[in-house]
């Protein structure tokens, strides 16, 4: 069990919620867990760099490193509003 | 109590009001003859009391005569009276008393360390203690004989009562007889200071805890002028003598010592403690003289003491191969800014006490003072040597004597007094300071929009004194961008941003040069806007395509860029510096397809969320641009505006980036908004 956050662009998709608890050993296993109760999220996730504890998981095992329980997972896709 | 000798019929005032019962001496302060208050030392026996003059008082120097109420008075009076309970148990915890050993455990560091300074102190002025190790924590602080000092060696008088005002002990310097003597006849032993200059009223004080029959070990400075009174010799007939000396019972002050323990200790009573009890397990004897000086005679002695160095020497030194030393400027601010020694701090010379240890913390270390001429560096230099800095010269001749020689020199820049009103607040800060902020007004900053995040960054970076700011904004104000973009105002609208955003910042801070670009960024006009030399680039664009493009420009063109993005509630920032960090495609390889990145145009933005990342962000631009502190490089800050919280994650330079990677890939401009928009097609 772990906490998800979910960014402002897609809340839409999980009705609002801002952090979600999600079941799953590793990074993928979690986000399949998200787009299963979360259908409309499908195809979304993927443009989201994903961050468990607080590092971003490409530069540890990609969508296969393992999440603890306990562990903070971020989804953070690009932002490009500034005005 | 009754005045001896001298007194003219006053009554002393007490100084330091003993505890019943107690012996040990008392400084008291009286008139001689001619009126003129006198310090004396004075020792109750019974009711009665017993004056022993020391001189004019008023000559005595601040040091000194903290030196002689050390000495005298172990045992200070409360300085808050204390009543019922609560003097009674102080009186017990008093005379219970307490071991000698083990003390120094309970003391903390500060106070051993304030005693050494103050011994230190003592060693540059005339105060001469002899040898002061010995006690458990206070081993080390034995004062070697400095250059000129000579030691004497007293004996007292066995058969004579100790501690007898009227009856002093007779000081002689064995050192000016036959050597090795001890106790010799009166006769071969030469007195150690008879005549004095009939310019000086000297005092010479000693005071000591003496064992029976023991010999008492004085050490005489160059300064230090040690009178001998004749054991006969009259009162009335002692009043011309410079001074007297006083021996004290080797109890005394040891009792002292315990009695202060019993009273309300503050801050002081450590040193007196340390000062008197090291005084209690040795011989030792201090010994002041003060002549009545005037500033040239001033000037001479403090010369005596210090350390001097010649221009020439000075420079070997600046440029020698070795550890150079710290060099202090010690003028006035208006003397430095018409020129000073290349590499020279300036601390005037009325903050030098409070300044020097930031600019120097280790005492160690060696330090070459100056002035104009080398009179008040001469000062500067006892000070120093007073704050227990051990390698200390000043500049013979001054910087005068530095230009005569044709020795190089330096004119700062500075801050004329208007702006270093105006930037008042940031001089203060010393990672700022006046080097900060005319770095400030020589930098150069580019923002990419002057919308929501343009708007508080440029107001903030204005505001601080950044010299330059260029703008690139091709829109003109709309009356929806006035719930967050603060730089325009109602009567701005349909103004071009550039212009509303000019008015404003200039407004502000006529200090700053806002340089206009009305375009949009474009692969065509980026190189010539980037090529214009700006130190860092703010990033507050509102789509993706300028985003990408600032990026890929920013790494060729070797600008950091502070980036910010805001959507509703929440917001980031990160630095993007080539070379040291990640860039933003190593962040975001590619951009999201359009449904899935709104803009705030389309999604919406609380109004003051701009302003706090866009303040993040001229946070950031100003550490970069003083080369302060810990630039968000690598770390991507996020700012949830509702839940109040601010979050942390860490991103990576990668290897592979098409842009700053090891092997670039993209080395051009591309077409951004086909690759922005084409990648998900």
């Amino acid at each position: 069990m772990s906490v998800v956050r979910i960014p402002p662009t897609l809340r839409d998709d999980t009705r609002g919620e801002r952090e979600v608890i999600a079941d799953g050993e590793t990074v993928r296993d979690l986000l399949d867990d998200l787009t299963a109760r979360f259908p409309s999220l499908e195809g979304k996730l993927e443009f989201a760099n994903v961050y468990v504890g607080g590092e971003d998981v490409r530069t540890r095992d990609g969508y296969e490193t393992t999440v603890s329980a306990g562990d903070t997972v971020i989804l953070l896709p690009a932002m490009a509003g500034g005005s | 109590m009754e005045a001896d000798g001298l007194g003219a019929g006053e009554r002393p005032r007490e100084r330091a009001e003993p505890r019943e019962g107690e012996r040990r001496p008392l400084l008291v302060e009286e008139a001689d003859r001619s009126g003129d208050p006198c310090l004396g030392i004075a020792r109750r026996e019974g009711g009665g009391g017993r004056v022993l003059p020391l001189g004019r008082h008023r000559a005595l120097e601040p040091l000194e005569r903290d030196a002689v109420e050390h000495l005298c008075a172990p045992v200070r009076p409360p300085r808050r009276p204390c009543e019922g309970r609560e003097l009674r148990l102080r009186r017990a915890a008093g005379e219970r008393g307490r071991r000698l050993e083990g003390r120094d455990e309970d003391r903390p560091a500060g106070c051993k360390l304030r005693v050494q300074e103050r011994l230190r102190a003592h060693r540059r002025g005339r105060v001469r203690p002899h040898s002061l190790g010995g006690p458990p924590g206070l081993a080390g602080l034995g004062v070697p004989p400095g250059p000129g000092e000579r030691e004497a060696e007293v004996e007292p008088d066995e058969g004579a009562p100790r501690m007898r005002a009227r009856k002093p002990v007779e000081l002689r310097d064995r050192s000016a007889g036959p050597a090795g003597e001890r106790g010799a006849d009166a006769g071969s032993e030469a007195p150690v200071a008879r005549e004095q200059p009939p310019s000086r009223r000297a005092v010479a004080a000693a005071v000591e805890p003496l064992r029976p029959a023991q010999p008492l070990r004085l050490r005489i400075g160059p300064q230090a002028e040690l009178v001998e009174e004749e054991r006969r010799r009259p009162r009335a007939e002692a009043d011309g003598l410079p001074g007297r000396v006083r021996v004290a019972a080797p109890d005394e002050h040891r009792r002292g010592y315990r009695g202060s323990r019993g009273r309300g200790r503050e801050h002081g009573d450590d040193e007196h403690d340390a000062c008197s009890r090291a005084h209690g397990r040795d011989d030792t004897v201090a010994i002041l003289s003060i002549p009545m000086t005037g500033y040239r005679e001033l000037l001479r002695r403090v010369r005596a003491e210090i350390e001097e160095i010649d221009a020439q020497s000075a420079r070997e030194l600046l440029e020698g191969p070795d550890h150079p030393p710290l060099l202090v400027d010690v003028r006035r601010r208006d003397e430095w800014d018409e020129g000073h020694i290349p590499g020279a701090v300036h601390i005037p010379r009325g903050s030098l006490e409070s300044r020097i240890e930031k600019a120097q913390p280790d005492r160690e270390q060696p330090i070459v003072v100056y002035c104009s001429a080398g009179e008040r560096s001469a000062f500067a230099a006892r000070t120093l040597g007073e704050l227990g800095y051990e390698d200390v010269s000043s500049l013979d001749g001054g910087f005068t004597d530095w230009k005569r020689n044709g020795f190089p020199t330096q004119v700062d820049r500075a801050l004329d007094p208007q702006r270093r009103t105006r930037y008042g607040r940031h001089l203060l800060i010393p990672e700022v300071g006046e080097e900060g902020q005319l770095r400030l007004l020589d930098s150069k900053v580019l923002l990419i929009g002057a919308g929501g995040l343009g708007s508080p960054a440029a107001l903030y970076l204005a505001a601080a004194g950044v010299g330059r700011l260029g703008i690139v904004d091709a829109d003109v104000v709309d009356e929806s961008n006035l719930q967050r973009q603060v730089l325009h105002a109602t009567a701005d609208l349909g103004t071009p941003k550039v212009d509303s955003a000019r008015a404003a910042l200039e407004a502000l801070n006529p200090d700053v040069d806002v340089v206009g670009f009305r375009e949009r960024l474009t692969s065509e006009n980026v190189d010539r806007i980037l090529g214009e030399g700006w130190d860092v680039i703010v990033d507050g664009a509102d789509n993706f395509p300028t985003r990408y493009l600032v990026n890929d420009a920013s790494v060729w063109h070797d600008i950091p860029v502070i980036h910010g993005s805001i959507y509703r509630f929440e917001g980031q920032t990160t630095v993007f510096k080539p070379g040291s960090g990640p860039c933003y495609r190593c962040l975001f390889p590619q951009p999201p397809p359009p449904e899935l990145a709104p803009s705030c145009a389309e999604g919406g933005v609380l109004g003051v969320l701009p302003g706090v990342i866009g303040s993040l962000q001229a946070n950031e631009a100003l550490k970069l641009l003083l080369g302060i502190g810990e630039p968000l490089v690598g770390r991507l800050l996020l700012f949830d505006a509702l839940a109040g919280e601010l979050n942390e994650v860490a991103i990576r330079r990668d290897p592979d980036c098409p842009v700053c990677g090891e092997h670039p890939t993209i080395t051009e401009y591309v077409d951004y908004v086909e690759f922005c928009a084409g990648v998900h097609a």
